[in-house]
C-alpha cells in the first residue's frame, strides 16, 4: 500500500486520516461506506456527504467511512495489484461492508458509480449479488429518477436522509439479527417511507417506447414520496467536519443557511426537489460557525444555500458573524449573488477583496425568455447591480447564461450579447464616467430535468446547439472585452440523457463501462465515441429520450419518485411559460405546488417578513 | 513574539505535501486557539513558515516552523498536542529573541538516513567519496543544470544496514536527497527514507535550531 501510495500522484486523496475523520471498530456494528463518484477534492466539497457522515457515526451501533472514486494512476496501480476498492478511514475493502451509499449529484458520474463497484470487486447488477455482498443504496438529486441505475442499485433512498439513515439502520440491523437474507431485508427496507427498491417494480413500455405503467410487484407503494425535515436541528449538523490535507475545491466551513428556494425558476430541478424552504435560526447559525470554526481550524466560512441571499435576516447575520470572527481574520464567502444592489452591498461588507469577479446569472438574454423561465430579474436589475459593483471597485464580472431554453429564437441569443456589452459599457448606460468592465459570460447548454415544468420539453439536438454557439461566437468575436465560455454539447445530450432515462438504459451503462468510460466529467477522459458505441450495441436511440417533445399524458419513468410537487401543478407552470407569464415567489403568495400540501412540512424563515 | 517549533512528520503524513502543511499548521494552530500574527495589506496571511521542504513520500524527525504570535503563549506544545493529528509530534518550542533572522535562511545542512541499502550501495559510496568532484545534472528551477554534488555531501557513511547522509541544503547550495541516491541507482518512492535533523553552521560548527537560539541566536554571532 505504501508502495502504491509512492507511486500516485496526490497520494494525500487516500489517507484517510485527516483531522475529524472518524475511526471505530467494525466488530458487531452496521458498517457503512459512503461513497461519491468522484475524486477527492470534488467529492470532500460536497456538504451532504458530510452530514451523512456525521449522523451515522453518531451513532454508537454504526461505522460510517468514505470512499471515493480513485483518480486513474491509482486505479491503474489498484488492477495491477489486484487491490480491491478501500474505504479511507479503516483501509478495508469496501465488499466487506454491510451498506454502500452512493451520492448521485450529476448524470455523468453514473459510469463511475458503475466502475467503483467494479474496483470495489462487488457484482456489477443487484440480481446477482449474494448474501456475501452489501447492499447498494443511493441518494442525492439524481436519486428522483434513478432509473438509468436502476439494474446497479439494490435501493434508493429520496429525499433529506438524515432521519431516514436511521431508520435504515434500525432496519438492517434487525434484520441481520434475525438472520434474514437480502430480499427479505430489502423488503423490509421498502417499507420505511421514501425508501425505493427498483427491482420491487416492473415497468412495461408501450410499442412507441414510453412507459406504459410501472407495477408494483410486492406490497410496496405505489409511488414513494421524498423524506424531508420539518426543522433543521443543530445536532444534524457536521460541527465536527473532516479537515482535508490536501487543497479541495470548496476549501472552506460551509454554513448552510437554509435548505430549498422559493423563486420557482422553471428549469431549476433543485428549485423544486427541495421544497419547502427552512431557515435555520441566527442563533443556531452564529453557535455552528463558531463549533464548527474552533473544531476544525478553518480560516474561511462559504454561507452555502441554493439563493444564499434570500435568507430572511441576512443582514443581521453578517453583522454578528463579522465583528464576532472578523478579527480573526476569518473570511466569509458569498457563492450565489442575487441580481441587486442589495446583494452588491452585502458582498461589500464581507469580501474585503474584489479581485475574484462578481458572478451573476441572468440566465436568459432578453425580458421574454427571462419571463418564460420565471428567472425574475430585469435588465435594470442587472445594470443597477453591476453599476454598484463597479462603484466599489469591481473591475470583472461573470454573467451566466443557458442556451436551448425552451421558445428560444435568434433574438434572444442576440441579447446574451446585448446584455454583456450593456454590463461591460454600463457607466454609459447610466450616464457615469469609468472604465468599462471585463465581462465574461459563460453559455450553458439547457438540460431539461425530471421534476421540473419543462420536464416534458425536447432538449436542442446537438447540432441546434453548436449552431447557436457558433452564432453566439460570431457576435462575441466583435468584442475584445467580452469573453465568451460554452461546453461541448455531447455532454450536455448525455446529461440530457440520462437525466430522464428508463431503466433500459441500465445496459448502456453496462456497456460504456465496458467500454472503458469514467471520469465524463473530466474532458481529458470523455469520449462520446464511446457512448455512442454504447448505444449502437444495445441498440437503443439517444435521441428518445434527450430531443422528444412529450405529451401531457405521458407516463414518465420517475412519475412513482415523487419530491412531493404534483404533476399537474408541473403542467400548469408548463403552460403558464408558454404564455411568458411569471408565477409569483411562493414567499409572497402561495401557488399550491403540492409540497406543503402533502408532506409534514411548511415554509419556515428565520425573520418574519414584513408585507 | 517569535517561535521555533521542533516536530516529527510520520506514518501516512509523509504524503501530505510541502504546502498543504503549512495549511495545515495554520489550521492546528487555529483549533489550539492560538492568537497568531498575520501580515499587513489587502490579503493578510498568518505569520508561520516552515524551515526547510520535505520531499513528499519522506518521513522526518526533525521538521522546524517559524511562527510568529500576537501575545506571549507560554503552553503553545501542550496546546498544539491536543490538537493535532498522532503522525505530528512536537519534540519542543524555543521563544526566539527579536532580531533574529527567519530559519528558512538559515539553514546549511540536514540529515537524512536511508534505510535498508545493501553491499552494492556501500561499493558505490565508497568510490563517490574517494573523488574529489562529481558533475552531474541536476533539477533546478528552469531545467537541468550541471552541478559538482560532491562537496555538497558533508558527510556519508552506513550505520547497519542504514546509510546516513550529511547533505548542504537551503539557500546558499542544496542537494536534493533524491537527486544523490539517483546518482547511486536507487528510486526514491522504494526506499524508507527520513530527515533527522536540520543545522545552522556557525564558526565553531554545525549547531541545530534549538542550539543557536540556546548560544543566543543572533546575539552569540
Amino acid at each position: 500500500m505504501q508502495q502504491i501510495l509512492a507511486a500516485v500522484e496526490k497520494p494525500a486523496r487516500y489517507l484517510g486520516n485527516e483531522w475529524n475523520s472518524v475511526h471505530k471498530e467494525h466488530e458487531g456494528k452496521v458498517t457503512i461506506a459512503f461513497a461519491f463518484p468522484d475524486v477527492y477534492e470534488i467529492a470532500m466539497s460536497h456538504f451532504g456527504l458530510q452530514i451523512l457522515y456525521h449522523v451515522a457515526n453518531l451513532r454508537a451501533d454504526t461505522v460510517a467511512e468514505r470512499v471515493f472514486a480513485p483518480w486513474v494512476d491509482m486505479e491503474e496501480q489498484m488492477r495491477q495489484h489486484n487491490l480491491p476498492l478501500f474505504a479511507l478511514e479503516s483501509q478495508r475493502p469496501v465488499h466487506e461492508f454491510d451498506l454502500v451509499g452512493f451520492t448521485l449529484q450529476y448524470e455523468m458520474s453514473y459510469s463511475n458509480v458503475i466502475n467503483m463497484l467494479d474496483l470495489a470487486q462487488i457484482p456489477l447488477l443487484a440480481k446477482d449479488r449474494g448474501e456475501e455482498h452489501p447492499l447498494v443504496m443511493a441518494g442525492g438529486p439524481c436519486a428522483y429518477n434513478p432509473e438509468p441505475l436502476a439494474d446497479f442499485l439494490d435501493f434508493v433512498v429520496l429525499g433529506e436522509a438524515e432521519e431516514s439513515l436511521g431508520e435504515i439502520i434500525d432496519v438492517y440491523a434487525r434484520e441481520k439479527a434475525a438472520g434474514h437474507d437480502r430480499a427479505a431485508t430489502l423488503f423490509a427496507l421498502s417499507q420505511i417511507p421514501g425508501v425505493y427498491v427498483p427491482s420491487f417494480y416492473q415497468v412495461k413500455y408501450h410499442d412507441n417506447g414510453t412507459v406504459a405503467e410501472v407495477e408494483p410487484l410486492l406490497q410496496v407503494p405505489r409511488t414513494v414520496s421524498k423524506r424531508v425535515l420539518r426543522e433543521l436541528r443543530p445536532e444534524f449538523y457536521p460541527t465536527r467536519p473532516i479537515v482535508p490535507f490536501l487543497g479541495i475545491v470548496h476549501d472552506r466551513l460551509m454554513l448552510e443557511l437554509f435548505r430549498g428556494c422559493t423563486r420557482g425558476c422553471r428549469f431549476c430541478q433543485a428549485g423544486i426537489i427541495y421544497r419547502p424552504v427552512r431557515e435555520r435560526s441566527r442563533e443556531d447559525l452564529l453557535r455552528l460557525t463558531q463549533a464548527a470554526l474552533s473544531a476544525s481550524g478553518h480560516n474561511e466560512v462559504s454561507l452555502m444555500s441554493l439563493s444564499t441571499m434570500d435568507y430572511s435576516d441576512l443582514d443581521a447575520l453578517l453583522d454578528d458573524l463579522l465583528s464576532q470572527f472578523g478579527c480573526d481574520h476569518i473570511k466569509f464567502s458569498l457563492p450565489s449573488l442575487r441580481i441587486d444592489s442589495f446583494s452588491v452591498e452585502q458582498a461589500k461588507k464581507v469580501q474585503q477583496s474584489r479581485r475574484s469577479g462578481l458572478t451573476l446569472a441572468p440566465e436568459a438574454g432578453s425580458q421574454r425568455l427571462r419571463d418564460v423561465i420565471n428567472k425574475q430579474v430585469t435588465e435594470g436589475d442587472l445594470l443597477r447591480a453591476v453599476a454598484s459593483a463597479q462603484a466599489e471597485g469591481w473591475q470583472s464580472v461573470k454573467l451566466y447564461f443557458m442556451i436551448g431554453l425552451p421558445t428560444e429564437t435568434e433574438a434572444d441569443l442576440a441579447g446574451i450579447f446585448d446584455l454583456a456589452q450593456k454590463t461591460a459599457w454600463v457607466h454609459r448606460y447610466l450616464d457615469r464616467p469609468g472604465k468599462p468592465l471585463k465581462v465574461t459570460v459563460s453559455a450553458a447548454a439547457f438540460v431539461p430535468k425530471p421534476w421540473t415544468p419543462f420536464q416534458w420539453e425536447a432538449q436542442d439536438s446537438m447540432y441546434a446547439l453548436e449552431e447557436k454557439q457558433r452564432f453566439l461566437r460570431g457576435l462575441f468575436a466583435k468584442e475584445r472585452r467580452l469573453k465568451l465560455n460554452y461546453h461541448g454539447a455531447e455532454l450536455s445530450f448525455l446529461e440530457a440523457v440520462f437525466a430522464r432515462g428508463d431503466r433500459r438504459l441500465s445496459s448502456v451503462l453496462l456497456e460504456a463501462h465496458k467500454l472503458g468510460c469514467r471520469f465524463d466529467g473530466w474532458s481529458e477522459h470523455f469520449s462520446f465515441a464511446k457512448w455512442m458505441q454504447a448505444f449502437a450495441t444495445v441498440e437503443l436511440d439517444p435521441t428518445f429520450y434527450a430531443n422528444r417533445q412529450r405529451l401531457r399524458e405521458e407516463i414518465f419513468p420517475w412519475d412513482h419518485l415523487s419530491p412531493g410537487v404534483d404533476k399537474d401543478w408541473l403542467w400548469q407552470e408548463r403552460q403558464t411559460a408558454w404564455q411568458q407569464t411569471t408565477t409569483s415567489d411562493c414567499r409572497l403568495t402561495c401557488s399550491a405546488c403540492g409540497v406543503c400540501q402533502h408532506l409534514p412540512a411548511e415554509t419556515h424563515l428565520a425573520k418574519e417578513q414584513q408585507q | 513574539m517569535k517561535y521555533w517549533l521542533r516536530y516529527s512528520k510520520v506514518g501516512l503524513l509523509r504524503f501530505v505535501g510541502h504546502l498543504d502543511m503549512l495549511q495545515a499548521w495554520e489550521r492546528i494552530l487555529r483549533r489550539a486557539g492560538v492568537p497568531l500574527a498575520f501580515t499587513q495589506g489587502f490579503s493578510p496571511r498568518p505569520m508561520l513558515s516552515l524551515a526547510m521542504p520535505l520531499p513528499i513520500g519522506l518521513t522526518s524527525q526533525a521538521e522546524y516552523l517559524e511562527l510568529e504570535t500576537k501575545q506571549e503563549v507560554p503552553d503553545l506544545q501542550p496546546l498544539i498536542a491536543s490538537v493535532a493529528p498522532l503522525d505530528i509530534q512536537v519534540s519542543g518550542v524555543v521563544a526566539v529573541p527579536e532580531g533574529t533572522k527567519s530559519l528558512m535562511g538559515l539553514i546549511r545542512y540536514a540529515d537524512y538516513a536511508v534505510e535498508n541499502l545493501g553491499e552494492a550501495v556501500a561499493e558505490l559510496l565508497e568510490s563517490f567519496l574517494a573523488k574529489k568532484s562529481v558533475l552531474r545534472d541536476v533539477r533546478r528551477k528552469g531545467g537541468l543544470k550541471n552541478v559538482d554534488i560532491r562537496p555538497l555531501v558533508q558527510q556519508a557513511y552506513f550505520e547497519d544496514e542504514r546509510l546516513r547522509l550529511c547533505l548542504a541544503v537551503g539557500s546558499v547550495a542544496n542537494l536534493r536527497v533524491e537527486d544523490l541516491l539517483e546518482y547511486f541507482d536507487l528510486s526514491t518512492s522504494a526506499l524508507a527514507i527520513s530527515r533527522d535533523e536540520l543545522y545552522l553552521e556557525v564558526a565553531s560548527g554545525f549547531i541545530t535550531p534549538f542550539q543557536y537560539i540556546a548560544m543566543g541566536g543572533a546575539a552569540g554571532r
